[in-house]
Formats: structure tokens, sequence, C-alpha cells
């Protein structure tokens, strides 16, 4: 059960406090899409689990189709798992091709549209992949360098938002960094 | 709520900042769709707090959800930081929140809550305003089912809306409307921008920080992100005005303390009958008056 021990390390996924600054640093990614924030340090886990932490708990269902987080933390999460075509979140490993259907939420709900935690090889700085992100919460545009985001993700994600309000929101994140982009940014570029 | 209050003496039973974190965790979820969706009036699940809906509880639970040992907090209610409401929800927020700083500085806060206006002070990309909402919903005039208004929102249908200032401004040959003024956001969802002054609505738009609305009695929270457009409703031909504070000459009247003619001004009832006009943001009509003092003492 997500519920943090408050008698836990304050470096600890789990630990209240690491909640709320991983939280903080995660509403920021989203205030500036595409543009890299550090995760808090922490000691019992990496990247892409340390968002489930953040965001997930038994209020919520999250897909796991690669087995990408532990069982013993799923179980510590005490989240309901669920298809992809149903999942409030889901977990997938950027490198491979996106092979699902996320929910995009309805014109009268458009929040139920899936949040996709992302985990990539690296956001440090590289001109491996750069794109050019424009929208919302950026001035004028910014620029993401990713490694390990296989090329289809883009593509994907352009079917998923072509009717906004409705679509998918994602969460790119390397061991300890990541990158949020809503279904409100445009992108362009990339290697291919 | 009761500025007496006091925290039960069981307190290792309540978590940091209030909320328990199953709270805090839903509101967290809800803010990022909400600013993945700008302007979208989010739906949560609003938890009770120990003071009335309608006493700021929207933004109480924004602020309280995101809060931790790192930030400065300012609380604001019209402009000042010393009102009632002002002091009791930091007083809250301080009994609460164990080792938040408080602040009534604009500049040194890292999270403001307020009510009703938008500071004067330019906001950072490091700093969050939370506004308290009463009503959240521009289209509860033209349209009574909430069913409905969703779809309107969603096709971002505001006909009726427009019909109905238009009519507003035929009859008054002006657009009437003083606070709450209807924008639109990221050109899609229009947003009620909660009871600031028309005046405070172009600093929501392209501002850099991120503006987050919570409205408790209604359970929703919508956003206004950073670098976003947000646009008052007009129509080609009557442009959108703000309060210009101007003399029946057409001069603009300064602040009676602080001499400032580029803040709103509240309009004071003096007891000798007369009036005068003061900023309504009382950080930034001390920090006018401290900079004229310095001005006088260095020549
Ligand atoms: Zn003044």
């Amino acid at each position: 059960m997500n519920r943090p021990d408050t008698t836990e390390q304050h470096d600890s996924v789990w630990s209240p406090l690491y909640q709320q600054r991983g939280f903080r640093a995660l509403m920021t990614a989203f205030s500036f899409p595409g543009r890299r924030q550090q995760l808090p340090g922490c000691s019992d886990a990496a990247g892409p689990i340390c968002i489930a932490a953040i965001l997930c708990d038994k209020e919520v269902t999250l897909a796991d189709p690669e087995q990408l987080i532990p069982s013993a933390d799923i179980l510590r999460l005490g989240i309901g798992e669920a298809d992809t075509g149903q999942a409030s979140f889901i977990i997938a490993d950027g490198s491979q091709p996106p092979a699902f259907e996320p929910t995009i939420g309805t014109l009268s709900e458009p929040e139920r549209g899936a949040t996709v935690i992302v985990r990539v090889a690296s956001l440090a700085d590289s001109s491996d992949f750069p794109l050019i992100c424009r929208g919302p919460g950026i001035d004028g545009q910014q620029t993401l360098a990713v490694r390990g985001l296989n090329s289809d993700w883009l593509q994907a994600r352009t079917h998923w938002n072509r009717n906004f309000p409705m679509g998918v929101d994602l969460i790119l994140v390397d061991d300890t960094q990541v990158v949020a982009i809503p279904r409100t940014t445009h992108i362009s570029g990339g290697a291919n | 709520m009761n500025p007496n209050y006091k925290l039960p003496a069981a307190q290792d039973s309540y978590s940091f900042g209030f909320l328990d974190e199953f709270a805090k965790r839903e509101i967290r979820r809800v803010i990022l769709k909400a600013i993945s969706i700008p302007g979208y009036q989010t739906p949560y699940a609003s938890r009770e707090m120990p003071m009335g809906r309608g006493f700021g509880t929207g933004g109480l639970q924004l602020t309280l959800a995101m809060i931790g040992p790192d930030d400065t907090l300012k609380v604001i209610d019209q402009g000042s930081d010393d009102s009632v409401n002002a002091v009791n929800l930091r007083k809250f927020a301080e009994l609460t929140c164990p080792g938040v700083s408080t602040t009534e500085s604009t500049a040194d806060a890292s999270l403001i809550q307020t009510r009703h206006r938008v500071p004067e002070t330019a906001l950072r990309e490091d700093q969050v305003l939370n506004l308290q909402v009463p009503y959240p919903d521009p289209l509860v005039i033209v349209e009574p089912s909430e069913a409905r208004r969703k779809v309107m929102h969603g096709e971002g249908d505001y006909a009726r809306l427009l019909t109905k200032l238009y009519e507003d401004l035929v009859q008054f040959d002006e657009i009437t409307i003083s606070h709450r003024y209807p924008t639109r956001v990221n050109g899609h969802y229009v947003i009620d921008p909660s009871p600031i002054p028309r005046y405070d609505v172009p600093r929501l738009h392209q501002a850099k920080a991120l503006m987050l609305f919570g409205a408790g009695r209604e359970k929703k929270i919508y956003a206004v992100p950073p670098y976003t457009d947000a646009e008052p409703l007009v129509f080609d031909d009557i442009p959108f005005r703000t309060e210009n504070f101007h003399t029946a000459d057409g001069k603009r009247r300064p602040c009676a303390r602080c001499g400032a003619t580029d803040s709103f001004l509240d309009e004071l009832n003096l007891e000798t009958g007369g009036k005068a006009w003061q900023c309504s943001d009382t950080d930034y009509c001390n920090r006018q008056l401290a900079a004229a003092n310095d001005r006088e003492v260095t020549p």
C-alpha cells in the first residue's frame, strides 16, 4: 500500500517528503514541457518507479505490460492492474515502439486520457535525437535531447492527440531526470 | 474558520499539510491533468476541511497538496496579507506545515495563495499562484445542466455565452462585468478567472508562473500554465478595457499612500466623508513607499 511511512528515511521513495519533492519536480516538468527536471535523490528506486510511487496508489490503475516494475513494488503501491486500453497509467519501455492503444478520455472527461510513463536511456544532453517542442508552457520553442526513444512514439502520440481536448500525456524518465510532454505540446524534428 | 483552531491532541495521526497522503496524491494527479488540459475544470474529491467551504478551501487544498519544508508561502486576500481571512489561512498553514516559512513579500514567496487579486509584482517561473475560486463555471449563466456544459466546454462552444455578453453590451453600452471576466485559455476552454478585477486578466496571459485555480465547493481544479494565451472574450467592435482610475479631467489617480500610478486602487470612504484611492496590493504599496523614502534620504 502506497501509504508513506513517516519513520522512513527522507530519501526513500516511499517517504512523504520524497513524494512531495518529487511531485514538485513533476509539476515543474508539466509546467515547462520539454525541459528536463532533476528528480530528488532517492536511495531505493530508479526513475520510473519513483514516478509511480509519487502518483499511483489504490485509487488508480496501472498497466505494466513489459513488467518494468518489480512485483514487490507493485504490491507496495497497492495499485490496481488493468489492460493498456483502460489503465489510467501505463509504464512502457521507450526503446520499443508502443504496442498498445491507451484511453484518450472523452470530450466531457478528457482527464481520463492516460498518463504514459516512458522509460528512456537518457535525457542528458545529446544531439542524437533533437526534438523541437512548442505549445503551452514553452516560451517560443524548447529543444529536447533524448536517447532511447523509438521514433514511433512521436507518430503514436500525434495520433492519440489528434482531437484536443482528448489525448495522452507522456512522462519521459531516465534514472534521475524527467521530462513531461503533455498532449498540448507540438513536436517537430527527430531522427527520422 | 475559527482563528483559535487547534489540531487535536493526537497530532501524530495528522500528515504534514493536514491532508492525508491519499488526498494529496489525488490532488497532485489532478493538478498534472489540469496543466495538461489548460483551462479545463478537472474534477477532484474535495476533502472536508476544518473551515466552511467558501473560505478558500479549494485554494488551500492546492497549497497543502504541494507545499513542503523548502517553501516560502504568502497568503493574500484582496491584495492584503493582513486581512482576517489571509491571517487565518496563513496560521493554519503554519500550524499544519512545520518548517515552512511564510512571508508578506511577493518576491520572496515560492507559493502564493490568493483571493481576488494577482500580485502587482510580476511573477517568475519558480513561483506558483494558487487562486481561490467560488464559482468555477462561466457557462452556468447560460446552461443549467452540468452534463451539457461539459460537452459545450469540450467542443469549445461558447456561442451562447458570447450572445449573453453581447446583450449586456447592447443594454449597458459597455461590458459591465467588473470581476470574473470570461477568459479563453490556449484558444479553447473559457474559464472563470475567479473574482479578480478586469485589471488582472491581462496578467494571466503568457505569464511566467503557473497559475492554478481551486474551487472547493464545486470540487474543480483548473490551470493557466506559464507561457499560455489567456484572452478575455471580446467582440471585434468593442475592445476589452481594464479599470483606468482616471479623474474627471482624465489624469491617472495616484495611490494616496505611496503615489504609485501603475497599480490597482481600492476606493476608500474616509471618515471625513470624502474618498481616497490606495493600492489594494499592500506589499507593492509598502515597497513603493520604502523606495520613495529612500529617494528622499539619499540625495
Ligand atoms: Zn500604494
